[in-house]
């Protein structure tokens, strides 16, 4: 079984290496790793290419949902059989790699989603714990999936799940997009805790409050165009 | 027929013409037909402007300007979405292009951790 790991990084010099450094020593073995430098404009690039990783350059910022699809896209087309997106900025914790995969690897899920929310969330702002709250009201409004993270980016993918689900939203929306199409493409999925670390920096570059209406935004607008 | 009405009529006549010039459209022949209804309704609106009122009054509106900016007031969010969904489309396509491009370029690091690592390859 051949498991990818799909990095999107952005502008993630200073934690790249931190990330990639957790994923090599602490992941599940043997693992193929490939970082999307989504067009950075600092060293993100050269961070991952000192690593024993793919890495593959956006010439422009596409947003995040556009690097996890070219990543996807890689990792599908070198024979990847499992493929967990992961964050670049080191919020994620790669031990919980392994619990993520299981489920799909033992064939019992399609789709495994993580969630802070079973798991852990260490010092996360009551600002960002209202905004999770209402996206995931969001998803189950709109979308009629009763998941309890929708947002989150560490989730894991087997090869017919990754070839099914299409991915059109370039920026966050992306994440709300998969999630409402595991049932129209009658895809088996589950959760799995995992730990979600904020620190200032993160914070500093997460989501903003009102980027969830833009979020709410896209979406519309990316299902009345083609 | 004043000074102003003349410059606008035959500016929107010079538009109408062009839409039958035979060349090659890049738009469909419903939008292009519906270009011309819109400049056909704004030619009868500058040329008769008392006719603008009487349609205002139909819907209750005491003036013609008025009816007139509330037509543009929802013709301007009409038209801004309709540019942002092209915004959007455009930004899809840059993005495939991307993502084309780094698929293309794709490089391997080394083989350990950094200190330990050998050259790198590259795809294709």
């Amino acid at each position: 079984m051949q498991i990818w790991i799909v990095v999107a990084a952005y502008n993630e010099a200073d934690r790249l290496e931190a990330t990639l450094r957790d994923l090599l020593t602490t992941g599940p073995g043997h693992v193929d790793i490939v970082v999307v430098d989504d067009g950075s404009t600092d060293a993100t690039g050269s961070v991952a290419a000192r690593f024993p990783v793919w890495t593959l350059r956006h010439p422009i910022n596409c947003g995040q949902g556009a690097a996890i699809r070219t990543g996807i896209a890689f990792a599908l087309d070198r024979g990847a059989d499992v493929i967990v997106t992961f964050d670049g900025d080191g919020q994620h914790d790669a031990s919980d790699i392994s619990g993520l995969v299981a489920p799909i690897l033992e064939r019992r899920a399609d789709v495994v989603l993580g969630s802070r929310f079973l798991g852990r969330a260490i010092d996360m702002p009551t600002g960002r714990r209202l905004l999770l709250a209402a996206a995931r009201w969001f998803t189950r409004l709109v979308a009629r999936v009763a998941v309890t993270d929708p947002q989150n980016g560490l989730r894991a993918f087997s090869r017919n799940a990754a070839r099914e689900i299409r991915i059109a939203q370039d920026g966050m929306a992306h994440a709300e997009e998969i999630v409402e199409q595991l049932p129209a493409r009658r895809l088996r999925f589950c959760e799995a805790p995992v730990t979600v670390r904020y620190t200032p920096e993160t914070l500093a570059k997460g989501q903003r409050s009102w980027n969830a209406i833009r979020i709410v935004g896209h979406l519309i607008a990316g299902r009345m165009i083609k | 027929m004043n000074g102003f009405q003349w410059i606008a009529e035959t500016a929107i006549a010079a538009a109408v013409a062009s839409e039958f010039v035979p060349r090659r459209h890049t738009l469909s022949l419903r939008v292009r037909a519906l270009r011309v209804v819109i400049l056909a309704a704004a030619a009868g609106a500058i040329a008769r402007p008392d006719d603008v009122t009487r349609v205002a009054h139909v819907f209750g509106i005491g003036r013609g300007a008025d009816i007139v900016l509330y037509v543009l007031a929802l013709a301007f969010v009409a038209l801004s979405f309709y540019f942002y969904t092209q915004q959007l489309r455009l930004r899809r396509d840059l993005s495939a292009l991307a993502s084309q491009m780094a698929l293309k370029e794709a490089r391997r690091g080394g083989t350990g951790l950094p200190g330990e690592r050998s050259a790198g390859d590259r795809v294709s």
